[in-house]
């Protein structure tokens, strides 16, 4: 990065970011002065009495399910999709394969931590109400442990034994019954706050947005592994 | 919040936001990107909890707990972070497969010479 060469037009787009930044800077200072609100007491007093819901956070964008999970799973399909669009073009031009390391210490410790990560998911997915975790959370942490076991026994023979055989075939039906869980929660007169029917959609939705992210995490990574030539 | 951690993460945002104006490399650019964005995410869940507040977890009263709601707002910015990392990282491999660099200004150059050269 060389100062001397900086064009005017970056010189009046650094300027301005420093004036938004001392901007940022000046506001937190006054607002410290006056006392901060706390935009979240409402909810807080909401979900204070509740059972189901520990997790506070989960709790709050609980209310917003539908519209929440319809627009992340939006944007996290459409970057899986443009991946395996690219993905089908790359290999109808060429055939790369990925050489794979062979190393005892690789293949032990991948064989011994991939259950306990991929459990570790499906914990974080499942008991996402009562604690720390989610189903974007776990699903991803799943899709880095099979990663862990692409980096032992090779990434093309993992996707063969894995997403070409199951994942692909469930990937859009999985989608399908995620949108279809949180559609018939916000349509249907089921409260998740209340009751133990709540707490099955809850977790049922969690789950299958976990595999959705899982499928979707572990396309994304495949992609890029294969296509670096090895791991 | 105290003023240390937040004037942290905004200096961390500007720094981000200066590597993403002066750095060439798309990938560094990529990168910067990502910094900015984590860093928002840190301004976002410090801005409302101050020293000695719990977490939003648990079922041992309301009293000393951190705000839950901009942690809930800044949750699906993590996701949109991962799918725009994702595909701005095949595009960079499809710009790099065609002009065989990562330097912003020869791919600029490149593409309004090609782009000269299609158009009638």
């Amino acid at each position: 990065m060389n100062i001397n060469r900086l064009s005017l037009k970056e010189i009046y787009v650094l300027a301005i970011v420093v004036i938004f930044l001392l901007l940022i800077i000046y506001a937190i200072f006054s607002q410290q002065q006056t006392g901060l609100q706390r935009v979240g007491g409402l909810y807080l007093k909401k979900l204070g009495a509740n059972p189901n819901i520990r997790n506070y956070v989960y709790g709050i964008y609980g209310m917003y399910r539908f519209y929440d999970t319809l627009f992340e799973l939006l944007i996290f399909s459409t970057a899986v999709l443009g991946i395996t669009i690219f993905s089908d073009l790359e290999e109808s031009r060429e055939s790369s394969s990925s050489e794979l390391i062979e190393s005892h210490v690789v293949d032990a410790s991948a064989s011994f931590l991939y259950p306990i990560i991929f459990l570790l998911g499906l914990y974080l997915a499942y008991s996402a109400h009562l604690g720390p975790g989610g189903g974007f959370a776990g699903g991803v942490i799943a899709g880095t442990g099979v990663l862990l076991l692409a980096i032992a026994i090779g990434a093309d023979r993992i996707g063969q034994l894995f997403y070409e055989q199951f994942m692909k075939k469930v990937e859009y039906l999985i989608l399908l019954l995620v949108l279809a869980i949180v559609l018939c929660s916000a349509v249907l007169p089921i409260d998740i706050y209340t009751g133990n029917r709540g707490t099955a959609v809850i977790i049922i939705a969690n789950l299958s947005m976990g595999a959705k992210v899982f499928i979707g995490s572990w396309t994304i990574l495949h992609f890029f592994v294969k296509h670096r030539g090895e791991i | 919040m105290t003023l240390f951690t937040s004037t942290i993460s905004i200096l961390v945002v500007g720094l981000g936001i200066i590597g993403l104006i002066l750095k060439k490399n798309v990938l560094m650019k990529l990168l910067s990107l990502n910094i900015v964005n984590t860093s928002t995410i840190l301004f976002f869940v410090l801005i409302v909890s101050e020293q000695g507040d719990r977490a939003p977890i648990g079922s041992s009263g309301l009293a000393r707990m951190a705000d839950p709601l901009p942690q809930a707002l800044v949750l699906t910015s993590i996701v949109i972070n991962f799918g725009v990392l994702a595909l701005s990282l095949l595009f960079t491999m499809v710009l790099v497969k065609r002009y065989h660099t990562l330097d912003i200004d020869k791919i600029e150059t490149s593409v309004k010479r090609d782009y000269k050269e299609e158009s009638p």
